[in-house]
């Protein structure tokens, strides 16, 4: 990451100009209810179901092929995936603050996250007490494979359920997505540079891991 | 097969209980999540089913429910400190609020909103429409779109969507 610092500092830039100067003015919401909601939370939100679907098939692999390097990918993903899931909830709750008038209700969609959130802290907390051994590992795989399970639950909530959180914008069941074209570039944009950070965390991870 | 089973009764291992386990706690999960489906997972009702219930005598007064629908255009009035509003759907139901408290920022004509309360079996006569069904609501959540878009639904636009679903006279 430190390597990379020139990187980050131009997307940095980047960023906040498309989010302050260039992304549209959308009257129902305001600057600050915008960027928590649409170039932070659902960033966080889809990376933490790319990374635990992923780190499941990492588990997969490794419980089919005993290779140790597959549970090592598969925690540092999960480990992302646990910050991004946190990351989600805590931005969600600002911005219902700011647009619900709640920090918090349980309705399906916020209950589903947060079951997912435990379950990826479960996993940790699974692989901490038991140490870096096969029995640990297999245990997280399948703990993992369960969060991953999960995924697609915290998806469809919003089609299922009736709930305050609102419907899908992007992955609607029918339709186009329902979002100014502008800002859908601005979003893909944020979510790339949440892909890369966690590129650089699971890289960083496994070196670490190697070096030890 | 019958080795196998020999193999798993002979050895209990912490693996195999801890997958039991495991197994158990996700299940668990899912049960907690799908038998939730007929109340707690329904966050809100529409104003259309809560009139519905009410006019087949089904609604069940002093039960905490939560209804959730837009905000009538032309229909927030306050009268010492207590809000009224309409709560409207697309099927035009209608269900008035009565709210005394602080509303949230983002609280508007055609905005989207849930509010959380009773239809109290004693109503205050003091009120205007004492003899209406009433909803008294000590929580109001703003309900927000998944829309994201420049254009905004203007007050005329929300009238023609909205506007014919209330009954004249009923609100001033």
């Amino acid at each position: 990451m430190r390597k990379n610092f020139p990187l980050w500092l131009a997307l940095m830039i980047f960023v906040n100009f498309a989010i302050f100067y260039w992304s549209p003015p959308d009257l129902a919401q305001g600057m600050g209810k915008r960027v928590f909601m649409l170039y932070l939370h659902v960033p966080f939100a889809w990376n933490s179901f790319l990374t635990t679907v992923f780190a499941a098939l990492t588990s997969c692999l490794y419980l089919w092929k005993k290779e140790s390097e597959w549970e090592r990918i598969s925690r540092s993903l999960i480990e992302v995936g646990t910050v991004s899931a946190f990351l989600t909830l805590m931005t969600g709750s600002i911005w219902g603050k700011m647009t619900w008038g709640t920090w918090w209700v349980w309705d399906a969609r916020l209950t589903t996250m947060l079951i997912l959130f435990l379950i990826l802290c479960a996993y940790l907390i699974v692989r901490d007490v038991y140490g870096n051994n096969p029995e640990g590992q297999r245990v997280g795989s399948i703990i993992s494979i369960i969060a991953a399970l999960n995924v697609p639950l915290v998806h469809l909530s919003v089609n299922y359920w009736r709930t305050l959180h609102q419907g899908s914008t992007i992955f609607r069941q029918e339709g186009p997505p329902k979002i100014d074209g502008d800002m859908f570039m601005i979003l893909l944009a944020c979510f790339g540079i949440v892909i890369y950070w966690s590129f650089c965390c699971i890289k960083s991870r496994l070196l670490k891991v190697e070096n030890e | 097969m019958l080795s196998f089973l020999e193999k798993a009764r002979k050895k209990p291992t912490t693996m195999n209980r801890t997958m039991i386990s495991l197994i158990m706690a996700f299940l668990a999960i899912l049960w907690l999540v799908f038998s939730g489906i007929q109340d707690a997972s329904l966050f809100f009702y529409f104003p259309t089913e809560v009139e519905q219930s009410i006019t087949s005598d089904e609604m069940e007064q002093d039960a905490r429910i939560r209804i959730g629908g837009f905000v009538q255009p032309d229909s927030i009035s306050v009268e010492d400190e207590i809000i009224f509003f309409v709560l409207t759907d697309d099927e035009r139901g209608v269900v008035r609020v009565r709210y005394e408290g602080i509303l949230p920022d983002m609280f508007a004509e055609g905005q989207g909103a849930v509010a959380e309360g009773i239809f109290p079996s004693e109503v205050d006569s003091g009120h205007f429409f004492a003899d209406e069904w009433i909803f008294y609501a000590d929580d109001i959540f703003v309900k927000h779109g998944e829309e994201y878009s420049k254009e905004h639904l203007d007050k005329t636009e929300m009238k023609k969507r909205f506007g014919s679903g209330i009954p004249s006279g009923t609100l001033e």
